[in-house]
């Protein structure tokens, strides 16, 4: 027996379920057809590989020029990459740092090393303080 | 009188193009000049629809589908047997496409934005709600990995079988099952989210069964 919750979840998925079915069908008619501009698109083919066939050998020239430039193109758009998640990295890795200090700050361990520190301090200061009152009364009994 | 000029130029070419898989490999290889004709005239249909259905019905794909048969005749000469040459169109489809999808995400990472080419009328739905909806569909399987958008648009969208994406994918079968699987269960898990997109596909649903 299930209850009002899951059968609204299985009603839910069922209805998810059947809208796919027909957006799966909604793009199948919408990308039926060619287009004339895609069926000109032989003609540019042919055109394409009839200068390639009849085409001289590239020049060295030519060829150390295109060679040139793609890997210049290449070269920068590696940069930008570089650079990009470079600086996304050390953004990244500062927030994460300051954070981790915060909680570091907070942590049950150092609290308790400074408490233990206090402690000494104060005990110190005590001892000094204890000191300090019997020099004094050396001081008055004198 | 137009109309019969009309047949009397395209009975010969559909006779002189139609020409079956062995026979094109032929020229193919050979690099006969009826060979960019007849490969075009057999395969550009099924390479538009696969590039259109994975890419989306509004992008161009008028370039791709030239990239895809330039890589053809590139490497048609590697081809041994005739059944051979449609898994290669497919599985140089599915390179061009996922080359697309690569390039896309890196020109929307470097935020460089593509000049948008106008909305081709005939392939997107004339009503606005139904080109949202596609649209939506697109944008779900914007965040899906190329390899699982791929198999998604082959299998479903355009119809093409398990075997034919699984050799397209360089995938078993089982493996290809299972990502179509997953591919669909995260979509209708995406679309239960958006509710717009639920009621309106209601909608729809609930019209057709009406009418």
């Amino acid at each position: 027996m299930k209850s009002g919750v899951q059968m609204n979840f299985i009603e839910r998925r069922a209805r998810a379920d059947r809208a796919l079915s027909q957006l799966v069908n909604m793009a199948r008619a919408a990308t039926e057809t060619l287009s004339s501009r895609e069926q000109r698109g032989v003609y540019r083919l042919e055109s394409t590989w009839a200068e390639k066939s009849s085409a001289a050998p590239p020049t060295a020239h030519v060829w150390i020029g295109s060679a040139f430039a793609a890997r210049w193109r290449a070269f920068a758009t590696i940069v930008l990459a570089l650079v990009r998640v470079l600086s996304t990295r050390v953004r990244v890795y500062y927030q994460k740092a300051l954070a981790h200090a915060r909680v570091l700050d907070s942590s049950p361990r150092v609290r308790a090393v400074r408490q233990w520190l206090r402690k000494k301090a104060q005990r110190a200061h005590g001892h000094w303080l204890l000191l300090a009152s019997r020099r004094n009364r050396r001081h008055t009994a004198r | 009188m137009h109309e019969r000029i009309r047949l009397a130029r395209e009975r010969p070419a559909q006779v002189k193009y139609e020409v079956d898989d062995a026979e094109l490999l032929r020229i193919l290889i050979e690099g006969h000049p009826r060979a960019l004709r007849a490969s075009w005239l057999r395969f550009a249909p099924m390479v538009h629809g696969l590039l259109k259905r994975a890419l989306g019905p509004e992008d161009d794909v008028r370039e791709p589908a030239q990239l895809v048969f330039d890589r053809l005749f590139r490497r048609v000469a590697e081809l041994r047997h005739p059944s051979a040459l449609r898994p290669l169109v497919i599985a140089l489809t599915a390179n061009i496409i996922r080359t697309e999808l690569r390039n896309r995400w890196i020109r929307s990472w470097l935020r460089v934005r593509q000049a948008e080419a106008a909305p081709r009328t005939s392939s997107v739905p004339p009503d606005p709600p139904s080109r949202e909806a596609l649209r939506r569909l697109y944008f779900i399987l914007d965040r899906f990995k190329s390899e699982e958008r791929i198999a998604f648009a082959f299998h479903f969208l355009h119809g093409l079988s398990l075997e034919e994406v699984a050799e397209a994918l360089n995938l078993s079968l089982p493996a290809t099952q299972r990502v179509l699987a997953r591919v669909w269960s995260r979509i209708v898990l995406f679309i239960e989210r958006d509710t717009a997109l639920l009621d309106y596909l209601s909608s729809v649903e609930e019209q057709g069964v009406c009418a």
